[in-house]
């Protein structure tokens, strides 16, 4: 199937400072890209390069075959900035019929208003509404033009919990829908449910490109956790196939590669044993850890 | 089409009429001085004068509008990332600015005719339709070079800088030009200087045309030299703007 997006060898540096080396990856249609990445580790950058707002400093970006910059495939491009953008003096509505009016193709002004989601707020003055409102109005606004492809920078950055899981709900519908978006946030477990790819931006390079099981895979450790009366030194004697996480009055958190041999390790003192938990760790904590390790 | 349409429209909505800054500040101030030097400090002045000073505050009346409010209403958008949302549309910054500058020349158009109609209401200032038309069409043209340099303030700096660039530039540009007060008033080094500003040319122009006097082929030259330099400012200091963001 013929990529959407192409990044090729793509590096970029400024005032002498690598911000991205070396990034290689393709995008399918209907993919949804999680991009990960702690705070400065070139996600906007990368996003503002595929957009054609900065020029790679080495290697080659394409969309739709195009050249970022290209006229022609912005028609086909839905944008929701890291900063939500806006207009003085212009209600939410009128934002949204001037933004339509911008595409050849733009969804009906009913459809739009609706991904808004903003009830009577769609009246108000863009400039007087609060930030997830304006969250909210730029998410439909990126939509207002039928996108092909969509990128969401940070986008539920001020959404309150309840408009968070509905934009999660809409994001689910486009990706049905076949639509190829790029999505970056904080709130890992949120990307963790939509995401079919992760590429994790870690030291200016991709740390990890495929889906979400493999990241686990590569990266993760499970979790065993308990709680028991017993001492920590007992129970480290005990224990040799895990490391120890964290020991919170009675409670145990144990980190291991083999879950089955902490288990059997603790067999001797089962007894001891209570609300014993065997878990995955979510693409939070494999972030976390991941981003740890070597700072 | 639809798009520059559209954009027309929210531009009327948000720069003429949910703009109170308009009202007072682009028709006000310059109405205000109208009145004040023609009805309340006019002792002693010839009657041409009321004539001379209507176009003089018609021109005052673009010089805030094309600086002024072009630069804050660009800086604005600059700020609210909207500027940077069009680059990534399929609309471009020229749509944009052509969007603009009609409302802005439709703004300019009110700003002169409320100062016409005070002029001949008020006043008494007393011209043949084809004068008043001359005022209004000629000014307004004629700020179309000082809108452009407006853009291009816009993007000099933040908005702290931007706002002291244009009041650095706004008034001493009216009082030199001799838009203020007559510029034989004024000492030898400030009437050379004064004398090449756009705004005077404007003036010279304006005058010459409603007196029915020769037009001056040096201000007309001096016009489209101002309104190149505006241009060449214009597209430097996007080029600029533009190098900086993509590298």
């Amino acid at each position: 199937m013929t990529a959407i997006i192409q990044v090729t060898n793509v590096s970029k540096q400024f005032a002498q400072k690598s911000i991205l080396s070396h990034i290689n990856f393709d995008v399918a249609p209907g993919e949804i890209i999680g991009l990960i990445g702690k705070n400065g580790a070139g996600k906007s950058t990368l996003i503002n390069m595929m957009l054609g707002l900065t020029e790679p400093t080495d290697g080659k970006i394409t969309l739709f075959g195009q050249a970022p910059q290209s006229k022609t495939i912005k028609d086909k491009i839905g944008v929701m900035f890291q900063d939500s953008f806006g207009l003085d003096r212009v209600r939410g509505s009128e934002l949204i019929q001037l933004v339509r009016s911008y595409y050849s193709h733009p969804l009906p002004f009913s459809e739009v208003v609706k991904l808004a989601a903003l009830g009577e707020n769609l009246t108000t003055m863009v400039t007087k509404m609060s930030g997830g409102q304006r969250r909210k109005l730029n998410f439909a606004l990126a939509m207002a033009g039928n996108p092909e492809l969509l990128f969401l920078d940070e986008p539920t950055a001020g959404m309150d919990a309840n408009s968070r899981y509905d934009f999660w709900q809409q994001i689910q519908q486009l990706s049905q829908a076949g639509k190829t978006i790029i999505v970056t946030s904080h709130y890992l477990e949120e990307i963790e449910d939509v995401a079919s790819r992760i590429i994790f931006l870690k030291d200016h390079h991709v740390l990890y490109d495929g889906p979400l099981a493999g990241l686990q895979k590569s990266f993760t450790h499970t979790i065993v956790e308990f709680d028991s009366s017993l001492p920590e030194a007992q129970i480290a004697a005990l224990i040799h196939n895990g490391d120890l996480d964290s020991h919170n009055q009675s409670h145990y958190v144990f980190v291991t590669e083999d879950a089955d041999a902490v288990v059997r390790e603790l067999t001797p003192e089962i007894a001891n044993v209570r609300n014993l938990r065997i878990t995955q760790q979510s693409l939070d904590q494999i972030f976390r850890e991941v981003i740890k390790e070597g700072d | 089409m639809r798009a520059f349409a559209t954009q027309v429209k929210n531009n009327f909505f948000r720069i003429i009429l949910r703009n109170p800054r308009f009202i007072v500040f682009d028709v006000g101030v310059p109405a205000l001085f109208y009145i004040l030097f023609t009805k309340v400090m006019n002792q002693g002045m010839p009657a041409s004068f009321n004539k001379t000073y209507l176009v003089s505050m018609a021109i005052y009346a673009t010089l805030l509008s094309s600086i002024i409010t072009v630069a804050n209403n660009v800086l604005s958008d600059t700020d609210q990332s909207y500027l940077r949302f069009i680059d990534v549309s399929p609309v471009s910054r020229p749509t944009y600015y052509t969007a603009m500058g009609v409302i802005l020349l439709g703004l300019t158009v009110i700003e002169i005719a409320i100062i016409e109609l005070i002029a001949k209401f008020y006043v008494g200032v007393s011209m043949g339709i084809g004068n008043w038309l001359a005022i209004l069409v000629l000014a307004t043209v004629a700020s179309i070079s000082l809108m452009v340099f407006g853009v291009s303030l816009a993007f000099c700096g933040s908005g702290t800088v931007v706002n002291l660039m244009v009041n650095v530039i706004v008034f001493p540009v009216a009082i030199l030009s001799g838009l203020w007060w007559p510029l034989s008033l004024m000492p030898n080094w400030a009437q050379t200087v004064g004398k090449l500003l756009p705004t005077y040319q404007t003036s010279v122009i304006v005058n010459e045309v409603i007196n029915k006097t020769t037009i001056s082929l040096n201000a007309i030259g001096g016009e489209i030299v101002w309104l190149l330099l505006a241009a060449t400012l214009l597209f430097a200091v996007q080029k600029i703007q533009r190098t900086k963001t993509r590298k």
